[in-house]
């Protein structure tokens, strides 16, 4: 600036300090109000995120209880073909070669 | 950081009591400006008034980093040159100052000494035509270039020089 910047100033009336106060005071209470907006938005997205995080929870649990059932089955449906087999381990050969021979004669 | 911008911050959050101690800091500038800008006082305050509510407005997009003031006299300074154009009142005989090409193709402003005597001149100023006025005014307080100044009157670079020349002269032999 090629001068000082108070050699510039006019002098402000009380009145106009007013009048432009009371224009500029719903532009204020609008940006109060904006500036407020994204707290609250902030807020619901937490309530939406604890929200959807109890639901997974859920969600992931019965998942989780529903593997454990069919895993039970399994292993309970296995649980006869591990016993032949260790049947079949425990026999010697001549036991298990008169084992198979009595089966195929069954046969 | 400086006291406008921490100010613009609060007056975005819609904080009156910032808005309050922004517009007792700087309405006399803005409206001393605007009064020379266009010497009529009814009209620059209602420029300065509009001017304040778009500070508010745009308070949040506001990146001034220290220069509050050129930001606002920007703001006065568009919305003036308009008030001007729309009454017709800034009209160019660019041939006529184009002709005089001994002044547009030097500096007009070479050694002209304002900053200590800018009070003494106002007046002065305000006696200039339009034209002059608002030119003089621009290069004065905006700090803005030859080139700038020209482009915001829609002159060319030779007719600005000749209108800073002119007006120069004009505010010498007034003193």
């Amino acid at each position: 600036m090629k001068i000082n910047l108070d050699d510039l100033k006019s002098d402000v009336s009380k009145d106009f300090k007013n009048r432009v106060l009371s224009a500029a005071l719903p532009e204020l209470q609008k940006a109060k109000i904006e500036n407020k907006q994204p707290s609250i938005f902030s807020r619901l997205e937490w309530l939406g995120l604890a929200f959807a995080s109890v639901i997974a929870w859920t969600l992931g649990n019965s998942l989780l209880q529903q593997e454990t059932n069919e895993n039970d089955l399994l292993e309970f449906a296995d649980q006869d073909i591990i016993d032949n087999l260790d049947l079949l381990t425990t026999l010697d050969e001549d036991d298990l070669e008169l084992l198979l021979n009595a089966e195929e004669n069954d046969v | 950081m400086h006291e406008e911008d921490r100010l613009m911050k609060l007056i975005a959050s819609g904080n009156q009591d910032a808005f309050n101690r922004l517009f007792d800091l700087h309405a006399g500038h803005l409206l001393g400006y605007a009064t020379r800008f266009l010497k009529d006082s009814v009209k620059a305050e209602d420029i300065v008034q509009e001017t304040w509510i778009k500070i508010v407005q745009l308070a949040s997009h506001y990146k001034g980093q220290g220069h509050f003031i050129a930001w606002a006299f920007t703001m006065i300074r568009n919305q003036s040159l308009n008030e001007l154009r729309k009454n017709s009142k800034l009209v160019f005989d660019d041939t006529v100052e184009f002709n005089n090409t001994d002044v547009s193709s030097t500096d007009p402003l070479s050694g002209f000494e304002i900053k200590s005597r800018f009070k003494s001149v106002a007046k002065n100023i305000e006696s200039l035509p339009d034209t002059q006025r608002v030119a003089i005014l621009l290069w004065a307080i905006e700090d803005l270039s030859y080139e700038d100044i020209a482009s915001e009157l829609n002159m060319s670079l030779a007719a600005t020089k000749s209108l800073l020349f002119r007006a120069r002269q004009t505010l010498k032999e007034s003193q």
